[in-house]
């Protein structure tokens, strides 16, 4: 059962995580766990969230998945990890279309904060388009749709940086009449 | 929808419908090879959208990561940005102990 952090004055944020409650600094190595952690607890609280309710059963709705493993297809260029290498504190805000026929055989991961080499070896831990596929011939799911996204997701401190690149998946998203994106971040 | 390991960002990025789990960053839908996992992890987070009551919803999935033995969610070598952090709590630790001992 769900609830709403906002609404509860007694929402630790996962610092620590009360019962029931996943810990979402489990997994991060010490000194970006402690980053993330004063980044939450010091940062405005959002004030505006954008909801769109649900219009149609999940078994009729277009489906479109959106990643931050700096994913491409092949032949497609790749996220620069070049410059990042050179300086750190700068991600390539560029996005990437990735086809609804994606498999590991043809996608490339460009990614200096992730171990990418669980994704290329199964999509379906992180990009779940192949899944999608298969719950959609089954009646599950209404339909994957044709194209899917990935941004980088390290941006550094500037995420301003990254909105021309929503605003084009966003208009992608409803060029091709997208009832659901599904964002898995890395 | 979000499928977040860091569901914590909730507080400032204000994300319309969240469905938390405790997995790795790259492996939000379980290890390589764990089809079935993969499969009930999603349909629960498909059932987040569905039922997620308002603006800012978070639903905990129960799901446990099975391979604590597995460090693998750190890259080798580490991203250059981790190195700079690194180096700067490292300082913030340092100036809070002498402030501490002055």
């Amino acid at each position: 059962m769900g609830s709403n952090p906002f609404k509860d004055p007694a929402c630790t944020w996962g610092n620590p995580p009360r019962a029931g409650e996943c810990d979402p600094y489990r997994f991060l190595e010490e000194a970006i766990r402690n980053l993330l952690r004063a980044n939450v607890r010091d940062g405005a609280v959002a004030d505006e969230i954008p909801w769109a309710p649900v219009r149609k059963p999940l078994a009729e709705s277009r489906i479109s998945v959106v990643s931050t493993a700096g994913l491409n297809m092949k032949g497609d260029t790749p996220f620069d990890m070049e410059t990042e290498r050179k300086r750190p504190s700068w991600g390539d805000p560029t996005w990437r279309r990735l086809t609804r026929d994606v498999g590991v055989e043809t996608i490339e991961a460009n990614h200096l904060h992730i171990e990418t080499r669980h994704l290329l070896a199964d999509l379906d831990v992180c990009f779940p388009v192949p899944l999608l596929r298969e719950l959609e011939a089954e009646g599950v799911v209404g339909e994957v749709a044709p194209s899917h996204y990935s941004i980088m997701g390290f941006q550094g401190p500037d995420l301003r940086r990254l909105e021309p690149s929503c605003v084009a998946i966003a208009d992608a998203m409803v060029a091709e009449e997208v009832d659901i994106a599904l964002f898995v971040p890395v | 929808m979000v499928l977040n390991s860091i569901w914590a960002f909730q507080r400032i990025s204000g994300q319309p419908r969240v469905a938390a789990i405790e997995f790795p960053m790259g492996r939000a839908l379980g290890a390589v090879g764990e089809a079935k996992l993969h499969r009930e992890i999603l349909l629960a987070a498909l059932e987040v959208f569905e039922t997620a009551e308002e603006p800012g919803w978070v639903e905990h999935l129960p799901h446990r990561w099975q391979h604590d033995d597995d460090r693998t969610w750190l890259p080798d070598p580490p991203p250059p940005y981790l190195l700079i952090i690194r180096e700067k709590w490292r300082e913030m630790v340092e100036r809070s102990r002498k402030r501490a001992g002055a």
